[in-house]
């Protein structure tokens, strides 16, 4: 099912007054896709969810679903949720308690008004897809997180939703079927063939699941892009912040040109880049930015004469393993960078030189969020 | 570190202290209603056991126990079953909508439930009386309803609050209406609160005494607190072991009642609804 959002804005009464939720949300979620709503907490992305849903009516603009407004602000066109076909999977499972497992999956169809004799075995096939049919006749009570998260997931899909909501499903689970789930839900919903949205705050989980993600901070898209456009291209300090781990350094400079290089000045130092980094800066001759590396495009190199001006001179601090690789803290002049290496890290206190790849560096022109 | 057992001897000391103040005279009364003659402590008779007083209330007409009985277990129960019926509505309509001024409603109902009974059983007479149901069940089962409901609505509002609201939500996108909302999740996962102040509204208005004794004139709707101390005086003589013998055995349901909803109450309320 293909879904418009047109303007969508959500504002709430709260003791502090009016508070907006969402605003200005434009975005067309295409039929079969699998998209991501990512954004930190109270960014708004579980209202968007909720508006999907039809729990939330929108404050202004417009819903379609399959060019049909579902939703519109002012109560012109109000589809609730029992009309809209939609399936939701809640961060807390929501199971009901006093049903068993079989009767929970099969609890839509009974509202439904399924024929009683199609409810069985719609409810038996959707429980081998997600393998816990032995577990069908135990209480919600008695079942592990995992398997009540599989049984959430089942009473979704078991009456073939037009539209698969999933409200921060993994969160509840330890990081270990977290991945295995993870890559199961990927290969359900490529079988289904459903259109999938999906809410988290964990960047991997959304690099790993979506077709396109949208990162929302305080209730604006930040950007919309598919996992690699967002790690390379990030339209703003905030998306190059939260997309990726190791986070992205991110240095105040101010910059010029001088031929085909740029020099650069950050932290008290100056570094001249090679032409590889001058179409980042557009088309100025000189200004102010945040100048962003992620840790993989920064490198150390031993102390030793250095003519040129590629490298920035600071202190090796604190260095994490993280098995492949560590972590390496540098200190430059008061401003903090994180560099991974490959190779054992240089002792702390010592004396390091940081070069950065020029083809990698991100320019931010707008202050940081 | 070392836990805190509730075994040790301060403890057990308290609890059997406690445990005496409070049944001794249930003790007492138990065994008044065995007993020949009620004056057994006092002089040289001691207590000699029988059965008599138990035989005479079930079986003597004059006595009508058993009307009151089923007077009682009529009254109390009509009563209780309304009064949680409508709690229960207004109880799920002030934990799941948005209505202005919720804290308010709940605090005027608890402000009604203040008022002494003393201060409403006259009016009470004389509406009952203008209606000509004095001596019916109904004349109880009104006013019983209405004093007993803002005990249940309190409990069951405080039942209806620990229900995640993400059931009511999985359960309007699962494609149910609001009143399938109520009768397919929210009474049943509440059943165990519901049962439980049905129960406490039942005790409520089986034990109450002063409408009662306003408000019925015999057999016909006396329920038995009022029976009871309506039995002495036929001689000019209290008669204590039949009065004994009519509370105990009047207790003995409630006891029953409240040994089996005290298991109910402990299988928990929502659990596993959600995480953990």
């Amino acid at each position: 099912m293909n879904i418009e959002l047109r303007q969508i804005g959500k504002r709430f009464a709260s003791r502090q007054g009016q508070v907006e939720a969402l605003a200005e949300i434009d975005l067309t979620i295409g039929d079969g896709e699998f998209f991501v709503l990512l954004g930190p907490s109270g960014c708004g992305k579980s209202t968007l969810l909720n508006l999907l849903a039809g729990l939330e009516r929108p404050s202004s603009g417009e819903i379609r679903f399959d060019g049909q407004t579902v939703a519109a602000a002012g109560g012109d066109v109000w589809v609730p949720p029992p009309q809209r076909d939609v399936a939701m999977v809640f961060q807390s499972y929501a199971l009901y308690p006093h049903l068993s497992a079989f009767e929970n999956i099969a609890f839509p169809l009974r509202v439904g008004r399924t024929v009683r004799r199609e409810i069985e075995p719609a409810v038996r096939e959707i429980a081998r897809t997600l393998q816990i049919e032995e577990h069908l006749m135990a209480r919600p009570a008695e079942l592990s997180g995992g398997q009540r998260q599989r049984v959430a997931i089942a009473r979704a899909l078991v009456r073939k939703p037009r539209l698969f909501l999933l409200d921060e499903p993994l969160s509840n689970l330890d990081a270990q079927l977290r991945a295995e789930t993870r890559v199961e839900l990927k290969r359900l919903q490529r079988e289904l063939g459903v259109t999938t949205v999906y809410v988290t705050h964990d960047q991997v989980e959304a690099m790993t699941l979506g077709h396109r993600i949208a990162v929302l901070q305080k209730g604006r898209i930040e950007q919309i892009g598919d996992a690699r456009e967002l790690y390379d291209r990030p339209a703003n300090p905030f998306v190059g912040r939260f997309i990726g781990a190791p986070r992205m350094n991110l240095l105040e400079a101010t910059w010029r040109r001088e031929g085909e290089a740029v020099r650069l000045h950050l932290a008290g130092q100056e570094l001249v880049l090679a032409g590889a980094a001058s179409p980042h800066f557009g088309g100025r001759e000189e200004g102010a930015c945040l100048a962003g590396w992620r840790p993989e495009h920064l490198h150390l190199e031993g102390e030793g004469k250095e003519e040129k001006k590629t490298s920035l001179t600071g202190r090796a601090g604190l260095s994490e393993p993280l098995g492949r690789e560590y972590l390496v803290h540098v200190e430059l002049n008061g401003a903090q960078l994180t560099v991974l290496r490959a190779g054992p890290p240089p002792g702390e206190g010592q004396r390091v030189r940081v070069r950065p790849d020029p083809e990698h560096l991100h320019v931010f022109t707008s202050p940081l969020a | 570190m070392k836990t805190e057992r509730p075994g040790s001897l301060p403890m057990l000391v308290a609890a059997i202290f406690l445990l005496i103040f409070c049944l001794l005279p249930f003790g007492y009364m138990v065994l008044t209603s065995f007993a020949r003659r009620p004056d057994y402590l006092r002089g040289n008779e001691g207590l000699t056991f029988t059965l008599e007083n138990y035989h005479d209330i079930l079986s003597a007409q004059s006595l009508h126990f058993l009307d009151y009985l089923r007077n009682s277990l009529v009254i109390s129960g009509l009563s209780a079953a309304c009064a949680v019926a409508i709690a229960a509505l207004a109880a799920y309509a002030l934990t799941r909508l948005s209505i202005p001024g919720k804290g308010a409603i709940l605090f005027g109902v608890l402000a009604a439930s203040l008022f002494p009974q003393v201060s409403l059983v006259s009016y009470l007479f004389k509406m009952m009386n203008a209606l000509g149901w004095i001596n019916t069940w109904p004349a109880l089962i009104l006013p019983y309803i209405g004093w007993v409901l803002p005990l249940s609505l309190w409990i069951l509002v405080s039942y209806f609050a620990q229900i995640p609201l993400d059931l009511d939500r999985a359960a309007l996108v699962d494609g149910c209406s609001r009143r399938q909302i109520l009768m397919r999740v929210i009474l049943p996962v509440a059943a165990p609160g519901i049962f439980s102040t049905f129960l406490l509204a039942f005790i409520f208005a089986f034990n109450e005494f002063l409408f009662a004794l306003v408000l019925s004139v015999d057999h016909r709707a006396r329920t038995i607190p009022v029976g009871i101390a309506l039995f002495q005086g036929l001689h000019g003589q209290i008669p204590w072991g039949r009065i004994m013998a009519a509370s105990v055995f009047t207790t003995l349901p409630v006891v029953a009642l409240t040994l089996f909803f005290q298991r109910r109450i402990v299988q928990g309320l929502t659990r596993g609804a959600i995480k953990g």
